[in-house]
């Protein structure tokens, strides 16, 4: 049977999935997120990747960069977690690795033992403008402070990649381009590289898939929340052995911003939307994922954000929230623990598929 | 942020595609102690206010990184201090350079625009063709406004949590 999208809508189903052996990653806000959803859930994990992420409530690093809360989040998160003028105004990892601890023995997240024996793929481009090398270098110094023994984690920096999730697609962007969709040409697949070191023991991809990929309605795992900033479908792809019984492991794996399925740009502060981009759900479609999930038993999850910008929700590229904006208290953030509403609903629709 | 073109990821202009937009400036509640009247104040006054704040935070911040500077360096013989400053420096001389290769090519595309002209048949095309080499112009210029208030904010964020660290090292309360 070809791989086709069903033209309608289904429920997301359960699965032979084994719990503990799931595994997330994502390009930039969605590495963010991966780190954040990481850590609060690490009991259901095995690994993770991260694509051009900083580590754990980085946007909380510098308290005193405004008056307001919800500025200096914003703030630190431009000018320390992705821009920082020198790696000494950086985020500190070892200061966010022991706020982690904190954040655990609050109970907000899983306890950070559970990290010792997982993998982790980190990687960023030596021509990222977006999210710098210096800070994608402290998410490593992260893990390892964390536990996560320095031979589980391949940290790549040498790729003379810009801000994106590397494949091998003739027609994507050039390899170190700073722009949407941020998919570039690099004559590999960056998510088969990820899910071979999280999963060691993989097959090599299929050339033809074999399985389903379906949208489903993500609202029942948000409660159709306007502040959670999510689309109202998500996206899943299940390889036919899995539909037919089979033990699997999921995969969860989180866009960037503008680069959900329903992005529209805002142009002069509008939402543009004549000329919504052309890329929809290139994504989930094109990133390779699909192809190694189909030769191994990989449920893998697309969970989308959706850009929001108005008095409430200041979020215009869709980016999922690693500073606050889903908070109903700026000034006691939750979006990094098991209680913030984008982590609920993502762990949410993992339970749903049984892990 | 990020209008048509992709956010110039400028040093300066940290933008969006992985994060928040710059110009995001709001709580996502309103701020009870701050601004009381926020609730019953009409949109511009509420810009009013978030300007005036935005202000009073920007000098506010360099008066005190101007105390704080005053109570760090003069009496730091650390030459890892000085480096860092330095460093701090030349990347903002780096931004600077990179805003201005902006300007410059922006304006060689307006100019390049400008010079060669394009068929119109119709009257609202010729108006349309004339509108957008007003429109370029307007979006350089709120572009190259929009970078050069992101490197101001930059520095000051980065030079105030560098200082925090500095004053901590030192046990000097801040």
């Amino acid at each position: 049977m070809a791989s086709h999208a069903e033209s309608k809508l289904v429920q997301l189903g359960r699965y032979q999935v084994t719990r503990g052996q799931s595994s997330v990653s994502g390009l930039s806000s969605g590495a963010f997120m991966t780190v954040q959803l990481h850590l609060a859930h690490s009991s259901s994990f095995s690994g993770a990747g991260v694509i051009a992420g900083g580590p754990f409530r980085c946007a909380e690093t510098y308290r005193g960069a405004a008056v307001l809360a919800a500025d200096a989040h914003v703030q630190n998160s431009l000018y320390i977690c992705m821009n920082p003028l020198v790696p000494q105004t950086g985020p500190n990892a070892e200061r966010l690795a022991e706020l982690a601890r904190r954040t655990a023995a609050a109970g907000e997240i899983d306890a950070v033992d559970h990290l010792a024996g997982q993998r982790v793929y980190i990687f960023t481009g030596s021509k990222d403008e977006v999210v710098y090398s210096d800070v994608v270098d402290r998410t490593r110094r992260f893990y390892e402070l964390l536990g996560v023994p320095a031979g589980s984690i391949a940290y790549h920096d040498g790729v003379p990649a810009g801000h994106a999730i590397i494949t091998d697609n003739p027609e994507d962007s050039p390899l170190s381009a700073n722009e949407p969709p941020y998919i570039n040409h690099g004559g590999f697949m960056q998510s088969h590289d990820i899910l071979r070191h999280v999963y060691a023991d993989l097959k090599p991809a299929s050339e033809r898939l074999d399985g389903r990929l379906f949208r489903f309605d993500q609202t029942e795992f948000f409660g159709g929340e306007a502040r959670a900033s999510m689309s109202e479908y998500g996206y899943a792809y299940v390889p036919r052995a899995v539909e037919e019984g089979a033990p699997a492991r999921v995969h969860i794996a989180l866009h960037g911003c503008k680069q959900g399925y329903n992005y529209t740009n805002y142009v002069n502060g509008r939402p543009d939307i004549r000329n919504v981009p052309p890329y929809g759900n290139r994504y989930v479609t094109t990133t390779g994922y699909n192809q190694i999930a189909d030769s191994n038993d990989i449920i893998v999850l697309y969970p989308q954000a959706q850009g929001t910008d108005d008095g409430q929700t200041q979020n215009p590229d869709g980016c999922w929230d690693w500073w606050g904006y889903t908070s109903d208290d700026p000034r006691q953030p939750d979006y990094y623990s098991r209680n913030a509403i984008q982590i609920r609903a993502i762990h949410g629709m993992l339970s749903r598929l049984g892990g | 942020m990020a209008p048509s073109k992709p956010p110039i990821r400028s040093h300066g202009q940290a933008a969006s595609p992985s994060g928040p937009p710059p110009d995001s400036h709001a709580e996502s509640q309103p701020w009870p102690s701050l601004l009381p009247a926020a609730a019953l104040s009409p949109a511009p006054a509420l810009r009013v206010q978030k300007l005036h704040l935005m202000l009073a935070q920007f000098v506010a911040r360099g008066m005190g990184y101007g105390a704080a500077t005053a109570a760090v360096l003069p009496t730091s013989l650390d030459p890892a201090v000085w480096a860092e400053l330095q460093a701090m420096q030349a990347s903002v001389v780096q931004r600077l350079q990179k805003q201005h290769r902006d300007w410059v090519d922006g304006l060689t595309e307006l100019a390049e625009d400008y010079s060669e002209f394009r068929q119109s048949n119709t009257l609202s095309k010729y108006v349309e063709r004339e509108y957008n080499l007003v429109a370029q112009w307007g979006a350089l210029l709120s572009d190259q406004a929009a970078q050069t208030a992101g490197l101001m904010e930059n520095i000051q964020v980065d030079y105030g949590y560098w200082l925090a660290q500095q004053q901590e090292k030192r046990g000097v309360p801040t």
